[in-house]
């Protein structure tokens, strides 16, 4: 599909590259450049560098929650890193737009020949080394929701901006003038300086809450959607990284022991100790097969209790600015993100409501068997992708738990093998199964 | 030792204890039949590279430059593979299968695929304690290429009990072990092949008549 589309605005460009102005040869060449990169992202797509047994129902999984016209791309990157490029048919939209030479109805008319036209496409990628970590890419529910967040920033952020603006900058204002009482005298000319750097400031503050809420609200639709298998990913994946590190020091991210503090609490329900009621019964909550992955988790807490992040933010007017009103709004801010999801995925993923589910499946790992049916035959129903998940994260914790040395690569290697075999089985059987069934009653 | 029929086979599988049999996942209830289990076949392939191989050497190759020589190939469910006339393809069952310790099983191609040249696998013995998917030689012996999809069903299993139950079933360090796909050839592994792959020395002739 993306080449598809690769090649239709490259044939497009080289059918007018004789009316292209000469000045703008160099834009077009850019984009090119940009192409071929995207060309790369299809090439590092294929099975051999991708962990295959999962693509097709990561890519069903994907696009049940953004809609079925939206495509996934999963490709490998060197970089220990995820992250989610596009959307690109919009992009292309967007640059051949800004080539007047180019008739944009001829753009068009291409890609309804193509069906490409309604169609959305994204590239997510993850860290080459990690690509058997089937346990790890819980983190691809974070990339989901950065389509999620795109969508809030868009219709919302503006409209909160707009109503804390002049709040956030008299306060900033007042900041300026303590800070700076000496400069300059002249009433005027003190004032234009001091506008300037709350202006600045303001920008910076505006920057901050942009891209904290766009990654928080990646975390809590990623925590929706897989629970605590996602606030495990997260804790794997931040474990080598500063938790303070200042937004203005990386890119405008907020520290990760904040993420981690709302990610805990948006999780805190499956954490604690509790009665459940659970097919008629009442049962103590975690059960014993869940009870080292609860106490670790909970463990974990303490990391996001130290408030050594909130020092760092505290120390950047605009940064704080910006913190003070994502803590003022984040409740109201985290529901309407989150209903932006489709009806079936409103509810949140509870590890307390699949009890009976993820015993099963943590006692199918136990006996090397993929986790890909819930129940013995021929009772079995297929097991949820985020049942897997979470049932892995459970036993993988639990075997560390019993013995610290399990963690050898020949066990870890096979948890991955059978975690990715279930979520393979999960997704054909979902797929085919229904069809066949039907067969079987004929 | 006797092979296992349905109502045996249907009371193994709901068996969750060691003596328990695990196929998993049975896509129809179709797939078992009066003493066999039919099985599918899965979406990934090992396929040869014969332009970059002179002569597989199995004990003095190194296992990075077998790996040269073979090509994994993932279809996607709902696309074909194609086996052209002449050729080996490393295929697997979709299932995943664990032997209880008093169970064997027998792979055997299923004869409608026998019919238009596909010949299934060679290595048909999997032993007690076996866990992971099988490994199946496709072969294609016809003269026609033959488009194959991940999921029909390709051989069938039938299950002999092993008396005494095997100890230790399939312990210990083995060569294809939980395998969720086809697995590359791994004998060079084998403790005891390259004493044959060397030079009789002189001196160790003795004894013969």
């Amino acid at each position: 599909m993306l080449c598809d589309l690769i090649g239709h605005s490259v044939d497009l460009i080289a059918q007018h590259i004789d009316e292209t102005p000469p000045d703008r040869l160099a834009y077009v060449n850019l984009f090119l450049c940009f192409v071929a990169e995207h060309l790369r992202f299809v090439e590092r797509s294929r099975v051999a560098h991708t962990p295959w047994s999962m693509i097709q129902a990561t890519e069903q999984f994907l696009a049940r929650q953004v809609g079925t016209n939206s495509h996934f791309i999963l490709r490998p990157q060197w970089s220990c890193n995820y992250s989610l490029s596009g959307e690109f048919v919009e992009y292309h939209r967007t640059i051949i737009g800004s080539m007047p030479w180019i008739p944009s109805t001829a753009w068009e008319e291409g890609l309804r020949e193509l069906e490409l036209n309604g169609q959305k496409i994204y590239c997510i990628a993850f860290p080459r080394i990690e690509r058997l970590n089937a346990l790890l890419h819980a983190n691809w529910g974070h990339e989901l929701g950065h389509i999620i967040a795109a969508h809030w920033i868009q219709d919302n952020l503006g409209r909160l901006w707009a109503g804390e603006e002049a709040g956030i900058k008299a306060r900033m204002q007042k900041a300026v003038e303590e800070r700076f009482p000496q400069v300059p005298d002249q009433a005027l000319f003190r004032q234009v300086v001091v506008d300037r750097y709350v202006s600045d400031l303001a920008s910076t503050a505006e920057k901050a809450t942009r891209q904290g809420l766009t990654e928080l609200i990646c975390d809590a639709v990623g925590v929706h959607l897989y629970g605590p298998a996602a606030l495990a990913a997260s804790l794997e994946f931040s474990a080598g990284l500063s938790l303070d590190e200042s937004p203005t020091d990386c890119g405008m991210y907020p520290p990760w022991r904040y993420r981690l503090r709302l990610m805990f609490d948006a999780c805190e329900n499956d954490l604690v100790k509790q009665t459940v009621k659970f097919g008629g019964r009442e049962l103590a909550y975690p059960r014993p097969i869940m009870d080292a992955f609860c106490k670790w988790v909970g463990d974990a807490k303490h990391l996001a209790a130290e408030k050594s992040d909130c020092t760092v933010l505290n120390q950047d007017t605009a940064v704080r600015e910006a913190y003070d009103l994502i803590d003022k709004k984040w409740k109201d801010i985290r529901a309407e993100a989150l209903a932006i999801l489709p009806g079936q995925s409103q509810s949140p993923y509870r590890l307390t409501e699949r009890i009976a589910t993820i015993e099963d499946l943590v006692g199918k790992l136990e006996r090397d068997v993929p986790p890909s049916e819930v129940g013995i035959w021929p009772d079995t129903s297929t097991a949820f992708f985020e049942d897997i998940i979470n049932a892995a994260w459970v036993f993988k914790v639990k075997k560390l738990a019993q013995d610290n040395d399990w963690a050898c690569t020949e066990n870890v290697e096979r948890l991955y093998r059978l975690v990715l075999k279930a979520i393979e089985a999960s997704f054909v059987q979902s797929a085919f199964g229904p069809g066949l069934a039907r067969l079987d009653k004929t | 030792m006797s092979t296992i029929t349905r109502r045996e086979i249907e009371n193994r599988l709901k068996q969750t204890d060691i003596n328990g049999l695990v196929i998993t996942p049975v896509l129809s209830r179709r797939q078992i039949g009066d003493a066999s289990v039919d099985v599918r076949l899965g979406n990934q392939f090992i396929i040869f590279r014969m332009h970059t191989c002179g002569v597989f050497k199995p004990y003095t190759t190194p296992l990075g430059e077998l790996h040269s020589m073979q090509e994994r190939h993932v279809v996607r469910f709902g696309d074909p593979f194609v086996l052209h006339p002449g050729t080996l393809a490393l295929g697997s069952t979709f299932e995943y299968i664990c032997l209880p310790p008093d169970l064997e099983a027998q792979v055997e191609g299923r004869s409608s695929w026998a019919r238009v040249g596909l010949q299934i696998a060679t290595a048909t013995s999997v032993e007690p304690g076996f866990k992971g998917v099988l490994t199946l030689e496709l072969s294609n012996v016809g003269t026609i290429p033959i488009q194959l999809y991940p999921g029909v069903r390709i051989a069938q299993l039938f299950f002999r009990e092993a008396n005494p139950p095997a100890t230790n079933a399939y312990g210990g360090r083995r060569k294809y072990k939980c395998a969720i796909g086809p697995e590359f050839c791994r004998i060079g592994s084998d403790p005891d092949g390259s004493v044959f792959a060397e030079p009789i020395a002189p001196d160790s002739a003795s004894g013969t008549a």
